[in-house]
């Protein structure tokens, strides 16, 4: 772009260089026309000659660049939104098995682990805390069946 | 007592994502806090505070533009005093008139096309903050790749109008005010001619990028939306299909989710809007004062002043005119980006 500034700078000098040796030549005579013919030769070059240097390939670098920044910072925002998602999934599911606990009278502390993708369902849970055999069993189908944890990934502690 | 209990759960877990969201719009510049409106949920009560405060800061640059175009008449009634009288060559008086109109003009015209310079690269700092905020929270609200192209699309506009108006219309400014100052002092027809394509190659780079970049937001915003959309769509019918209570926990928190995403870059969306019209509201004035007082000017001084002395004024008011199109563009490019965001998915 400097390149640019510098190349309409040189085209507006030799213009007013060539204006101010036309008005001193006058307009009329053979003198006049050799000013204007020569004058007319120094502006063309200085208008065509740069062009040859001008370098394309450097002019489509930068649109790529960009289309790189979006897409990163676009996962970074999808990312941010998953991390909340998780946190309240899992808050919400410990909240609603520890309401189901509570229902059966059973004193539980309750860590649900949830699948690392683009939909997080609870794949595991920890549930620590005394509970009756009944309430357990209870709570084993529930989970199994309501909530989609399998019994092998139910986790009891105490 | 169970119910108080999941009712405050409950609660506690709404709360999460608006508040841990944590993307927020930049804080505006020092200089234009005063600008900003307190309450930013109407609009345009928002936008007349703004546009009210800035018409206050600009009285002493009204004066300035005032004394200027004083003078211009001034030198203006001197020349056509002299042109009066006898022997006097209409060359040698062309010359300083053109000299004298310059003389009074060229360091307001150099102050203003500073000012421009400075407020196109200021607004395009503060679009390289926002950009990425507003890119965030509408790819978290679900619209990954309109976002993305978006973002892609006023980041490159952006850069690429900041460089140009930096390292070509600036220079560009400049060579066409002193090809108008030769063109009126010598009276030479091809230098007329250069400074009328320039004039025209300045506003036809302006026009392009900003057809341009319109042009692109509208083909990526149909495409990109129309993707997102399905996406979304596709995400809900994968959560409706789990587990009936899971799916129903997963359905809750992803609506509180979007609401939160959505509120957040609506906030962000809004406070940018004010704050780039904040940066641009004052130097637009400023030039558009000394714009129109020049306009003024010529149009008083054609009743005495002669052909080229009255085309140098009327080119000054050109190049204001050139610098009011510098600053509107990028600000109105970054304006309707901020409305595509918000605009948001589908």
């Amino acid at each position: 772009m400097e390149a640019i500034g510098r190349y309409i700078l040189s085209v507006t000098v030799a213009s007013i260089l060539l204006a101010i040796a036309q008005t001193l030549a006058g307009k009329k005579g053979s003198s006049a026309a050799l000013v204007r013919l020569i004058g007319g030769l120094f502006l063309a070059f200085t208008v065509i000659r740069p062009l040859a240097d001008v370098d394309l390939d450097a002019a489509f670098d930068t649109p790529w660049d960009f289309v790189q920044q979006g897409s990163d910072i676009a996962a970074q925002g999808e990312q941010i939104t998953r991390e909340k998602l998780q946190s309240i999934i899992k808050q919400r599911c410990e909240a609603y098995i520890l309401d189901r606990a509570n229902a059966l009278h059973a004193q539980l502390e309750v860590e649900v682990t949830l699948r690392q993708d683009d939909i997080p369902v609870p794949t595991a849970v920890q549930l620590r805390g005394s509970v009756s055999p009944y309430a357990k069993m209870s709570l084993q189908a529930w989970l199994s069946d309501d909530m989609g944890i399998p019994k092998e990934n139910q986790k009891w502690i105490g | 007592m169970r119910r108080f209990f999941i009712v405050v759960i409950l609660m506690s877990v709404l709360i999460v994502p608006v508040h841990a969201q944590e993307l927020h719009a930049p804080t505006v510049p020092k200089r234009v806090e005063k600008f900003m409106p307190d309450d930013q949920e109407n609009f345009a009560q928002g936008f007349w505070k703004v546009l009210r405060e800035a018409l206050l800061s600009i009285r002493p640059d009204l004066k300035e533009a005032a004394s200027v175009c004083l003078s211009i008449a001034v030198v203006v009634m001197s020349i056509s005093l002299l042109r009066t009288f006898p022997g006097t060559s209409e060359r040698t008086v062309n010359l300083a008139g053109s000299i004298g109109i310059s003389l009074a003009l060229l360091r307001s015209a150099n102050s203003l096309v500073n000012l421009a310079a400075s407020t196109v690269a200021e607004i395009s700092e503060y679009g390289k903050l926002l950009l990425p905020v507003m890119t965030a929270a509408m790819a978290g609200q679900g619209g990954v790749s309109s976002s993305a192209a978006l973002y892609a699309g006023t980041a490159l506009f952006d850069a690429l109008l900041t460089s140009v108006v930096k390292n070509f219309l600036t220079p560009m400014v400049y060579l066409f005010l002193i090809l108008a100052v030769a063109s009126s002092a010598i009276g030479e027809e091809m230098l007329k001619k250069i400074r009328d394509f320039m004039k025209w190659a300045m506003t036809w780079t302006l026009k392009t990028i900003l057809y341009i970049y319109t042009g692109y937001i509208s083909i990526t915003g149909v495409v990109s939306g129309t993707t997102d959309a399905a996406a979304l769509k596709a995400a809900k019918v994968t959560i409706s299909s789990v587990v009936p209570v899971v799916g129903g926990i997963l359905s809750d928190a992803s609506e509180a989710i979007l609401v939160g995403a959505g509120a957040v870059k609506n906030t962000a969306g809004i406070y940018g809007m004010f704050a780039i019209i904040a940066i641009w509201i004052e130097p637009f004035l400023q030039i558009g004062a000394h714009y129109l007082l020049l306009k003024a000017t010529g149009a008083a001084c054609a009743i005495f002043a002669n052909k080229e002395n009255m085309e140098l004024i009327q080119d000054f008011s050109s190049a204001m005119g050139l610098l009011l199109a510098m600053t509107g563009t990028i600000c109105l490019m970054l304006l309707i980006s901020l409305v595509c965001y918000l605009r948001g998915v589908g």
